[in-house]
């Protein structure tokens, strides 16, 4: 036999197997589709058909379980001839379910992609389904188990089909019945509706953090639109946060269409985290200028970023946005513009010179780099590209006349931190050090307290009587306490971090002025 | 009834009793017609057997599937749209319910029992020729590898509409055809020695 033969004979030897041994089903077909087809589609449309007003979910929980039991069994046929996928609906609260649906906006698979998801998916079969019949029994089953509600009202829905058009008709389509379904469960819901289309790298995200590629698209969205915010963090938090954050940030968002308002309920809300801080410093209103509110949001933690300024000091607070702790707080000497000869032609820091000229021109604003710029020289410096760069600051200071960006970001368990000039994006100064301290020990021990703090700092530069600190802050890091302080004194500037528990001192680093 | 098939022999490589189920038969199913729906089961049972049977590697797997591809037919049979494939739109019906028993195979009621497929020594001198070759395709080949020679071999799929029905590039099904054949040629040599 040549080769050809050979296969000829091993393909017919295995057809004629094949053909032996199949067996016979014909009856069992029989009865599975004479019982199974009047009863599943008909079931559905009467129950969906005849009560539907008052309350809709519990109807239609009932109504998904119909569907459960019906195609539960292997005997559901399809009147449905088109099993091939028209439209990928998900639908994004904090549950993030993903749909396939046909051409005519049958479902073809409900699929859960977080465990939230599984909660509310439950046993529900939601295969065979209409598109509406199951939109209303997954919200249903969110409003049941407390996933929208007053406290967190937003959701998201996100529809991608080829054909754009389309794709948008079905976006604001379903957009108003979600809108409909929540007001009949007397929630003031915010619907947040856009269309997306196939795009490697949002998929690619959405697989890396296991979030549906609409709330990826719309994380991406935040994150290019404010550089200190990060897609890991932002991943984890559910899209009533995510809105809150884009309203707060005043981040417009592409393509992303709006109805009601992000509920902050569950939140302590601007003005009482502004009292707390003002509390906390002794400020009030009158005396308190420059104030500055934003959300936040640090490693899944909501908080409110609460910056003024009193007389010649600015204050930094991040307030916890559900309990109120203030978290981190800061209170720096205002930054003083290079106008003396104090700190002229005695720069130390290891650039070289020409930065000392340049400092005399960055009166205007024009001349400074943005705060975007700056991150972005500090993260190619590390070769760090953003998307890794997570607990980003950025802050303007001076340093001995000069304009400076300090920054800060964390990145593959590591902390940079970066000096750079303000006019020139030069890189005057940078430091990375293993990010692993150890969290506090001392669970149930005492604050030191800052006056402490500053008397340690100043027993270990061997100074005493009246010293100024230009920076007092108090802070997590990597859920240990600390004091970051910093100081001037004969010429010599001091940066120190203490354990705000034992009063270790962390860090110690000393600058000569001269 | 299996044997008009002399022509598709011709066509490609051995196509051996390839159903080739006429189109109307779909059409009298969408109005009920039960003896439409033996016909059609005669025919192509065997086919759609194969194929659930290469995906799956378990005879009761694959017959859940076949029975579930029948019923599911019934029903769309009504949207079945005539372009001269009703072979290749009856198995992607099958490909989607396999595939789907595959995702939830944690599930499998019936896990996949290398005793099912005895080695092929132990059949060799059964003089069961047959069985050895199916037992083979099962033990021997590469998932994509047995499900292209599968349906090559019993539903008479032409290897674009194979490559169609598998979602791969039509390069990609020669070529893992080819291997397939390769190693069951290997496998099969004392049969096939002459």
């Amino acid at each position: 036999m040549n080769k050809k033969e050979k296969n000829q004979e091993i393909e017919r030897r295995l057809a004629e197997e094949v053909q032996e041994t199949t067996p016979d089903v014909m009856e069992d077909v029989l009865t599975g589709s004479r019982t199974a087809e009047p009863m599943a589609e008909d079931k559905i449309r009467q129950i969906t058909e005849t009560k539907r007003p008052r309350k809709p979910w519990k109807v239609v929980v009932a109504a998904a379980a119909a569907v459960a039991l019906v195609t539960g069994g292997s005997v559901f046929a399809y009147r449905q001839i088109n099993n091939g996928v028209d439209s990928i609906v998900q639908l994004d609260v904090n549950p993030s379910i993903e749909m396939k649906v046909n051409r005519s906006e049958k479902v073809l698979s409900a699929e859960a992609l977080n465990d939230d998801a599984k909660e509310i998916l439950g046993n529900m079969d939601l295969k065979g389904a209409s598109l509406d019949v199951a939109m209303n029994a997954l919200i249903g089953s969110m409003l049941q188990n407390g996933y929208i509600d007053e406290l967190a009202n937003s959701i998201l829905i996100t529809v991608e089909n080829k054909d754009a058009a389309k794709g948008a008709a079905l976006q604001e389509r379903l957009s108003s019945e979600v809108e409909q379904l929540l007001q009949d469960g007397q929630v003031n819901g915010a619907v947040l509706s856009q269309t997306t289309s196939a795009d490697g790298e949002l998929s690619e995200l959405a697989r890396q953090y296991g979030i549906s590629v609409g709330k990826a698209a719309l994380v991406r969205q935040l994150v290019e639109a404010d550089s200190l915010l990060d897609f890991a963090s932002l991943a984890k938090l559910p899209i009533n946060d995510l809105n809150l954050l884009a309203s707060s940030r005043k981040i417009a968002l592409d393509g992303v269409s709006f109805t009601g308002q992000a509920s902050n309920g569950a939140y302590i809300g601007e003005t009482k985290a502004k009292e707390i801080a003002f509390q906390r410093a002794g400020a009030t209103d009158a005396t308190a200028a420059e104030l500055e509110i934003e959300l936040d949001c640090d490693d899944g933690v909501m908080l409110y970023e609460v910056e003024f300024r009193v007389g010649g000091y600015k204050y930094e607070y991040d307030v916890d946005a559900s309990t109120g702790e203030i978290r981190k707080e800061e209170r720096k000497a205002r930054p003083t513009q290079p106008t003396t000869t104090q700190g002229v032609g005695t720069t130390t820091a290891p650039a070289s010179d020409p930065t000392e000229s340049s400092a005399a021109q960055t009166t205007g604003s024009s001349g400074r780099l943005t705060v975007d710029q700056a991150l972005n020289a500090a993260l190619s410096h590390a070769g760090v590209s953003a998307q890794w760069a997570y607990d980003k600051s950025v802050e303007l200071d001076y340093d001995h006349g000069v304009a400076v960006y300090e920054i800060e970001f964390h990145s593959a368990a590591t902390e940079y931190e970066y000096k750079i000039d303000a006019a020139t994006g030069e890189v005057l100064q940078w430091k990375s050090e293993e990010d692993d301290r150890p969290a506090s020990t001392s669970a149930g021990g005492q604050e030191i307290g800052m006056e402490k703090a500053k008397a340690l700092a100043l027993e270990r530069a061997g100074l005493t009587g009246d010293v100024r600190f230009v920076k007092e802050k108090r802070e997590y890091d990597d859920g240990r306490l600390i004091y970051e302080l910093e100081f001037r004194a004969n010429g010599m500037e001091y940066e120190c971090e203490i354990d705000a528990m034992s009063g270790a001192v962390l860090s110690w680093d000393s600058d000569g002025d001269d | 009834m299996f044997f008009f098939c002399l022509t598709s022999a011709i066509a490609e490589t051995a196509a051996h009793s390839a159903p080739t189920p006429d189109e109307g038969l779909l059409a009298e199913i969408a109005q009920g017609s039960e003896e439409a729906l033996r016909a059609l089961y005669a025919e192509t049972s065997a086919a759609v057997y194969g194929f659930a049977l290469s995906i799956l590697k378990n005879t009761h797997d694959a017959e859940d599937v076949m029975q579930d591809t029948y019923i599911r037919l019934c029903g769309a049979a009504s949207a079945y749209r005539p372009e001269g494939k009703p072979m290749a739109w009856i198995l992607t019906i099958t490909r989607n319910l396999a595939r789907m028993r595959l995702r939830e195979s944690g599930k499998t009621v019936y896990p996949d029992t290398p005793e099912q497929w005895p080695e092929e020594t132990a059949l060799f001198h059964s003089g069961s020729d047959d069985r050895l070759v199916l037992a083979a395709a099962m033990r021997r080949l590469a998932d994509d590898e047995r499900q292209i020679v599968m349906l090559h071999a019993v539903s008479g799929l032409k290897h674009r509409e194979i490559a169609a029905l598998l979602e791969q590039p039509m390069s990609t099904v020669l070529s893992r055809y080819h291997r397939a054949l390769a190693k069951l040629r290997r496998e099969l040599s004392g049969m096939l020695a002459e």
